[in-house]
């Protein structure tokens, strides 16, 4: 389904992406892991065509077509999108139509343009944006414009627009960052259940690790821009993660979050040069992990 | 840290002479324009009684000839309408072709240089142009409001674009569609309510502008107004004006409840 071959991406200095190899299998649920500025944002826009690599030897290949060569995006990228459905954490809809629209819009890629611009969408079309809506559960809220909805609410419209793209590969860039771990939980349901019911793959980048265990048979973590780990997420232990999470005392947490633990946030502003644990508790609570 | 207060003290000092020389370079620019500009206020004061007389002049107005005014503010509002929508229709496209974040610089740096070219040049200009060569009358006046206000609303429209956000673009993007219509649904519909709001603005400008393009030939209230200020008609000026004035508080309002609808 996917194969990227030695990756690499630099922003001016920063190199984001250093050699990355990654394989992912038809029907796979694969949790992309890493701390922030690992780069596993960048590799998931890599995988969807939506930013090129600034090197040569590279290659991403996704259904046996090639996405990007040697830093250049294919002539067909277009219509290569139309089978990878991207969900992102801001949700990207158009505020100002309604959820149902934006549904639809889903079916861009195949349809003649004077039908999109006329808002003129095949019948079957019509009928698969329906089921896509009642899949993710919120057909009552069709005729709303998109932005009165909730966050939870618009990333089901967001997963519902790429049901209608028919994608077989899903990439969802960190779907739940802006979410609450009600709502949260409830979107990795439904990513779960399009991987087991409609065999779609599903490639999830994630923050908080312990959705990544819960949801995800196999985990591939990101440090610095390079694959540090990549195998069943049953075989991470503590240990990996905080090598994984390393310097990112907030992301560290994050396994613990479930019990709710209360974040450090007083660490960022604690001066480094005067790191002295006894007297902040909050800081070594942070170091304990 | 430490903070080096000395530093502070200087930097302090070297803003307050600089502003210092900002406010010299201000008031100097103020007088040379004052003396280049011929201001005389003493001549107001002074010259108050041909003032009275002047104003004295104008009234009562004069509707006698209600009915061609009338006609020739339709005329007016005829250009200004035709003007505006063709500049509208246009700017639309090359709006888009002149935002940075749409276009490579080698399409939007020329749309924007031909742009700068139609909104640099007064209508008035324009008008006289087109009257050269479509002949005298509204139909000049059309085209002389359409190009420059295609050049005024082209800017507009594409800093409008330059500010919408990128995700919703992304968004339709990813779903492979193409470019056309990844713009019609992602950039559009968050743009709309301030093209909206621009052309109508331009709208109720343009109407104004309709007005004194008569002045060069070009149809519109204009001419009428011309030839009787020039032949010393002040009571039917009065009458004119009162028109002029009656009509643009209507547009203003029908404008400002259609943006409220748009929005």
């Amino acid at each position: 389904m996917i194969a990227v071959k030695n990756l690499w991406k630099t922003f001016g200095a920063v190199t984001a992406l250093q050699g990355v190899d990654l394989e992912v299998k038809k029907g796979e649920m694969v949790a992309l892991i890493g701390a922030s500025g690992s780069g596993k944002s960048t590799l998931m826009r890599h995988l969807a065509g939506l930013t090129a690599s600034n090197a040569a030897c590279c290659s991403v290949k996704v259904n046996q077509a090639e996405i990007q060569t040697d830093g250049c995006l294919n002539r067909q990228i277009r219509k290569l999108r139309r089978g990878i459905g991207v969900i992102f954490q801001q949700f990207n809809l158009v505020g100002r139509l309604s959820v149902y629209h934006n549904v639809l819009l889903g079916a861009l890629g195949r349809t003649a343009l004077w039908r999109s611009l006329l808002f003129f969408f095949k019948a079957e079309d019509h009928a698969l944006a329906q089921k896509a809506l009642l899949k993710v559960g919120i057909l009552d809220k069709m005729r709303q414009r998109a932005s009165t909805l909730s966050g939870v609410q618009q990333q089901r419209a967001a997963i519902a627009r790429a049901l209608v793209q028919k994608a077989d590969l899903i990439l969802a860039d960190e779907p739940i960052a802006s979410l609450d771990p009600q709502s949260s939980k409830k979107i990795m349901e439904i990513l779960r259940n399009l991987n087991q019911e409609e065999a779609i793959t599903v490639v999830v980048t994630l923050h908080q690790v312990e959705y990544a265990l819960n949801y995800c048979s196999r985990v591939v973590a990101l440090k610095s821009g390079r694959v540090v780990y990549d195998g069943p997420s049953a075989d991470l232990n503590s240990e990996m993660l905080r090598e994984i999470y390393e310097g990112d005392l907030d992301e560290a947490q994050a396994p613990m979050a479930d019990q709710k633990t209360e974040k450090p946030r007083i660490w960022r502003f604690i001066d480094p040069s005067i790191q002295n644990a006894s007297e902040y508790p909050d800081a070594s609570a942070a170091k304990a992990l | 840290m430490k903070t080096d207060f000395k530093n502070e003290a200087a930097t302090a000092r070297r803003k307050l002479k600089r502003r210092g020389l900002w406010a010299v370079v201000t008031v100097w620019l103020l007088i040379w324009a004052w003396r280049g500009a011929e201001m005389n206020p003493l001549g107001l004061v002074k010259d108050y009684k041909n003032m009275l007389t002047l104003a004295g002049d104008f009234f009562p107005p004069n509707f006698h000839d209600w009915r061609v005014y009338m006609q020739e503010m339709a005329a007016t509002f005829q250009i200004a309408v035709w003007g505006t929508l063709l500049a509208v229709i246009c700017a639309v496209p090359l709006g888009i072709l002149s935002a940075v974040n749409m276009v490579p610089w080698w399409v939007h740096q020329p749309v924007r240089r031909l742009m700068d070219a139609a909104r640099a040049i007064n209508e008035m200009i324009f008008a006289m142009l087109f009257v050269v060569t479509v002949g005298l009358g509204p139909f000049a006046g059309v085209l002389a409001l359409w190009v420059h206000t295609t050049g005024i609303l082209a800017k507009l429209f594409s800093e409008a674009v330059e500010a919408i956000e990128p995700g919703p673009v992304e968004g339709i993007r990813s779903t492979g569609s193409p470019w056309l219509a990844e713009v019609y649904f992602g950039v559009i519909p968050q743009v709309f309510p301030l093209w909206t709001s621009y052309a109508l603005y331009r709208f109720e400008s343009n109407v104004r502008s309709a007005m004194v393009l008569g002045m060069v030939g070009a149809g519109g209230i204009g001419v009428i107004l011309w030839e009787l200020i020039r032949g010393f008609y002040f009571q039917e000026t009065c009458a004119v004006m009162i028109i002029i004035i009656a009509a643009v508080t209507f547009f203003d309002l029908i404008s400002q409840r259609l943006r409220k609808a748009f929005i």
